[in-house]
Protein backbone atom coordinates (compact mmCIF):
# COMPACT_ATOMS: atom_id res chain seq x y z
CA UNK A 1 0.00 0.00 0.00
CA UNK A 2 1.11 3.64 -0.85
CA UNK A 3 0.84 6.68 1.40
CA UNK A 4 1.60 9.91 1.04
CA UNK A 5 3.24 12.07 4.25
CA UNK A 6 1.41 15.29 5.47
CA UNK A 7 3.13 17.17 8.58
CA UNK A 8 6.52 17.61 9.44
CA UNK A 9 7.65 15.56 12.28
CA UNK A 10 9.44 12.98 10.25
CA UNK A 11 11.76 15.42 8.96
CA UNK A 12 14.41 15.05 7.33
CA UNK A 13 13.81 11.67 6.57
CA UNK A 14 10.19 12.03 5.22
CA UNK A 15 8.97 15.24 3.88
CA UNK A 16 5.43 16.92 3.34
CA UNK A 17 4.53 14.94 -0.06
CA UNK A 18 6.81 12.44 0.62
CA UNK A 19 5.21 8.67 -0.68
CA UNK A 20 6.25 5.91 0.70
CA UNK A 21 4.91 1.90 0.49
CA UNK A 22 4.11 0.20 3.94
CA UNK A 23 3.16 -3.74 4.33
CA UNK A 24 1.33 -4.96 6.89
CA UNK A 25 3.89 -7.64 8.45
CA UNK A 26 5.19 -7.30 12.25
CA UNK A 27 6.33 -4.24 13.33
CA UNK A 28 9.95 -4.24 14.48
CA UNK A 29 12.12 -1.72 17.09
CA UNK A 30 14.07 0.37 15.27
CA UNK A 31 11.99 1.20 12.21
CA UNK A 32 9.55 3.33 10.88
CA UNK A 33 5.30 2.15 11.06
CA UNK A 34 2.00 3.24 10.69
CA UNK A 35 0.16 3.20 13.63
CA UNK A 36 -4.06 4.86 14.25
CA UNK A 37 -3.69 8.09 16.48
CA UNK A 38 -4.81 6.81 20.35
CA UNK A 39 -6.84 9.49 20.34
CA UNK A 40 -8.63 9.87 17.05
CA UNK A 41 -8.61 6.71 15.69
CA UNK A 42 -9.54 7.49 11.95
CA UNK A 43 -5.93 9.20 11.80
CA UNK A 44 -3.06 7.60 10.78
CA UNK A 45 0.26 8.34 11.99
CA UNK A 46 3.63 7.53 10.38
CA UNK A 47 6.10 7.32 13.57
CA UNK A 48 9.57 5.47 14.27
CA UNK A 49 9.08 2.59 17.04
CA UNK A 50 11.11 3.38 20.00
CA UNK A 51 10.45 0.86 21.99
CA UNK A 52 8.13 -2.00 22.33
CA UNK A 53 6.57 -4.28 25.65
CA UNK A 54 3.57 -5.47 26.55
CA UNK A 55 1.92 -2.51 27.98
CA UNK A 56 2.25 -0.96 24.08
CA UNK A 57 4.26 0.74 21.79
CA UNK A 58 6.92 3.43 22.31
CA UNK A 59 6.74 6.26 19.27
CA UNK A 60 8.75 9.30 18.61
CA UNK A 61 8.82 11.24 15.32
CA UNK A 62 12.39 12.34 13.99
CA UNK A 63 12.00 15.54 13.97
CA UNK A 64 11.95 16.15 18.13
CA UNK A 65 11.29 19.39 18.34
CA UNK A 66 8.05 19.55 15.96
CA UNK A 67 6.22 15.95 17.04
CA UNK A 68 3.07 14.66 18.76
CA UNK A 69 4.20 11.04 19.90
CA UNK A 70 4.39 9.12 22.92
CA UNK A 71 5.81 11.51 24.99
CA UNK A 72 2.55 13.54 24.72
CA UNK A 73 0.02 10.75 24.42
CA UNK A 74 2.22 7.96 25.92
CA UNK A 75 2.73 4.01 25.32
CA UNK A 76 -0.09 3.20 22.24
CA UNK A 77 -1.80 -0.23 22.25
CA UNK A 78 -0.22 -3.28 19.90
CA UNK A 79 -3.87 -3.15 18.41
CA UNK A 80 -3.02 0.11 16.51
CA UNK A 81 -0.63 -1.14 14.87
CA UNK A 82 -1.04 -0.84 11.33
CA UNK A 83 2.03 -1.38 8.80
CA UNK A 84 5.24 -0.91 8.36
CA UNK A 85 7.47 1.16 6.13
CA UNK A 86 9.15 -0.83 3.44
CA UNK A 87 10.81 2.23 1.45
CA UNK A 88 10.24 5.61 0.81
CA UNK A 89 9.35 6.71 -3.02
CA UNK A 90 10.08 10.16 -2.71
CA UNK B 1 10.36 25.47 -13.56
CA UNK B 2 8.38 23.17 -16.26
CA UNK B 3 10.21 19.79 -15.09
CA UNK B 4 8.51 20.98 -11.50
CA UNK B 5 4.94 21.21 -12.96
CA UNK B 6 5.64 18.03 -14.81
CA UNK B 7 6.66 16.83 -11.41
CA UNK B 8 4.00 17.60 -9.63
CA UNK B 9 1.26 16.53 -12.68
CA UNK B 10 2.82 13.08 -12.29
CA UNK B 11 2.47 13.24 -8.39
CA UNK B 12 -1.12 14.00 -8.81
CA UNK B 13 -1.62 11.58 -11.33
CA UNK B 14 -0.21 8.69 -9.10
CA UNK B 15 -1.98 9.54 -6.23
CA UNK B 16 -5.09 9.18 -8.41
CA UNK B 17 -4.51 5.97 -10.02
CA UNK B 18 -3.11 4.00 -6.37
CA UNK B 19 -5.80 6.01 -4.30
CA UNK B 20 -2.26 6.88 -1.98
CA UNK B 21 -4.00 7.50 1.30
CA UNK B 22 -2.69 10.10 4.19
CA UNK B 23 -0.51 9.36 7.28
CA UNK B 24 0.32 11.93 9.67
CA UNK B 25 3.48 13.25 10.71
CA UNK B 26 2.07 15.00 13.21
CA UNK B 27 2.82 17.67 15.41
CA UNK B 28 -0.41 19.76 17.88
CA UNK B 29 1.56 22.34 19.06
CA UNK B 30 5.07 22.27 17.68
CA UNK B 31 7.05 24.26 21.20
CA UNK B 32 4.77 21.79 23.16
CA UNK B 33 4.00 24.78 26.05
CA UNK B 34 1.06 23.79 28.16
CA UNK B 35 0.51 26.35 30.97
CA UNK B 36 -3.32 26.83 32.34
CA UNK B 37 -2.11 30.71 32.74
CA UNK B 38 -4.19 31.96 30.17
CA UNK B 39 -7.58 30.06 31.17
CA UNK B 40 -6.94 31.77 34.79
CA UNK B 41 -6.42 34.85 33.13
CA UNK B 42 -9.74 34.58 30.97
CA UNK B 43 -11.53 33.13 34.17
CA UNK B 44 -10.22 36.40 35.61
CA UNK B 45 -11.41 38.78 33.14
CA UNK B 46 -14.85 37.23 33.56
CA UNK B 47 -15.08 38.06 36.92
CA UNK B 48 -14.00 41.79 35.90
CA UNK B 49 -16.58 42.22 33.62
CA UNK B 50 -19.13 40.91 35.71
CA UNK B 51 -17.84 43.30 37.93
CA UNK B 52 -18.12 46.26 35.27
CA UNK B 53 -21.68 45.18 34.64
CA UNK B 54 -23.08 45.30 38.21
CA UNK B 55 -21.50 48.96 38.61
CA UNK B 56 -21.89 50.41 35.18
CA UNK B 57 -25.05 48.55 33.94
CA UNK B 58 -24.93 46.16 30.55
CA UNK B 59 -22.54 47.95 28.65
CA UNK B 60 -22.54 45.94 25.21
CA UNK B 61 -18.59 45.46 25.37
CA UNK B 62 -18.70 44.87 28.77
CA UNK B 63 -21.29 41.66 28.01
CA UNK B 64 -18.38 41.39 24.52
CA UNK B 65 -15.58 40.64 26.45
CA UNK B 66 -17.25 38.67 29.12
CA UNK B 67 -18.52 36.13 26.18
CA UNK B 68 -15.29 36.23 24.78
CA UNK B 69 -13.47 35.58 27.71
CA UNK B 70 -15.57 32.79 28.63
CA UNK B 71 -14.79 31.15 25.53
CA UNK B 72 -11.40 31.32 25.34
CA UNK B 73 -11.25 29.96 29.01
CA UNK B 74 -12.70 26.96 27.27
CA UNK B 75 -10.86 26.26 24.63
CA UNK B 76 -7.58 26.96 26.38
CA UNK B 77 -9.01 24.33 29.02
CA UNK B 78 -9.47 22.14 26.26
CA UNK B 79 -6.51 22.21 24.81
CA UNK B 80 -4.40 21.18 27.68
CA UNK B 81 -7.32 18.23 28.68
CA UNK B 82 -7.10 16.98 25.36
CA UNK B 83 -3.47 17.45 24.29
CA UNK B 84 -1.35 17.37 27.56
CA UNK B 85 -3.18 14.98 30.25
CA UNK B 86 -2.91 11.31 29.75
CA UNK B 87 -5.69 10.23 32.16
CA UNK B 88 -8.85 10.40 32.83
CA UNK B 89 -8.87 11.72 36.49
CA UNK B 90 -9.60 15.98 34.65
CA UNK B 91 -12.51 14.45 32.72
CA UNK B 92 -15.42 15.53 35.28
CA UNK B 93 -13.83 18.90 36.39
CA UNK B 94 -13.29 19.55 32.98
CA UNK B 95 -16.93 18.96 31.97
CA UNK B 96 -17.73 20.95 34.64
CA UNK B 97 -15.48 24.15 33.34
CA UNK B 98 -17.34 23.66 30.02
CA UNK B 99 -20.66 24.26 31.70
CA UNK B 100 -19.94 26.76 33.87
CA UNK B 101 -18.43 28.67 31.25
CA UNK B 102 -21.58 28.60 29.11
CA UNK B 103 -23.31 29.83 32.22
CA UNK B 104 -20.88 32.98 32.17
CA UNK B 105 -21.61 33.44 28.43
CA UNK B 106 -25.36 33.79 29.07
CA UNK B 107 -25.20 35.60 31.91
CA UNK B 108 -23.89 37.84 34.55
CA UNK B 109 -24.13 36.45 37.80
CA UNK B 110 -21.00 36.68 39.77
CA UNK B 111 -21.05 33.40 41.47
CA UNK B 112 -20.76 31.67 38.38
CA UNK B 113 -17.67 33.59 38.14
CA UNK B 114 -16.38 32.98 40.86
CA UNK B 115 -17.46 29.20 40.56
CA UNK B 116 -15.31 29.22 37.14
CA UNK B 117 -12.46 30.56 38.57
CA UNK B 118 -12.52 28.25 41.28
CA UNK B 119 -12.77 25.09 38.89
CA UNK B 120 -10.20 26.73 36.66
CA UNK B 121 -7.60 26.92 39.60
CA UNK B 122 -8.56 23.47 40.62
CA UNK B 123 -7.54 22.30 37.48
CA UNK B 124 -4.49 24.38 36.85
CA UNK B 125 -3.41 22.60 40.79
CA UNK B 126 -4.01 19.41 39.34
CA UNK B 127 -2.04 19.94 35.81
CA UNK B 128 1.06 21.46 38.02
CA UNK B 129 1.02 18.71 40.95
CA UNK B 130 0.82 16.09 37.45
CA UNK B 131 4.03 17.45 36.65
CA UNK B 132 5.78 16.97 40.60
CA UNK B 133 5.47 20.92 40.71
CA UNK B 134 4.27 22.51 43.68
CA UNK B 135 2.12 25.03 43.67
CA UNK B 136 1.20 28.27 45.44
CA UNK B 137 -1.98 30.69 45.98
CA UNK B 138 -1.20 34.38 44.98
CA UNK B 139 -4.10 37.23 44.82
CA UNK B 140 -4.27 38.72 41.44
CA UNK B 141 -2.55 42.35 41.80
CA UNK B 142 -5.75 44.02 39.70
CA UNK B 143 -8.98 43.95 39.70
CA UNK B 144 -11.11 41.52 40.59
CA UNK B 145 -7.70 40.86 43.10
CA UNK B 146 -9.19 37.31 43.43
CA UNK B 147 -6.90 34.47 44.17
CA UNK B 148 -5.34 32.43 41.55
CA UNK B 149 -3.13 29.31 41.16
CA UNK B 150 0.33 29.34 40.49
CA UNK B 151 3.80 27.04 39.79
CA UNK B 152 6.13 27.62 42.53
CA UNK B 153 9.13 27.43 41.05
CA UNK B 154 11.50 28.95 43.46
Amino acid sequence: MIYRVKGKSMEPLYKEGSLLVAVKTAPLVGKDILLRDPREKSRILLKRLVKMDSEGMFVEGLNRGMSTDSKEFGKVSKENYVARVLFRLW
Amino acid sequence: MLMMKKVQIQKRMITRLLKIKEVYAHCDIPCGIYDPHSAQIAALTVLRMMDLIAENGDNPRYVAVKEEHAEICKHEIRVIWGDAIKDNSSDDLTHKIMQVASRCKQGSDRKDGEELLDLVNQFAEKFWQSKSIEVKKVKAPYKPEEEIVEPDLQ
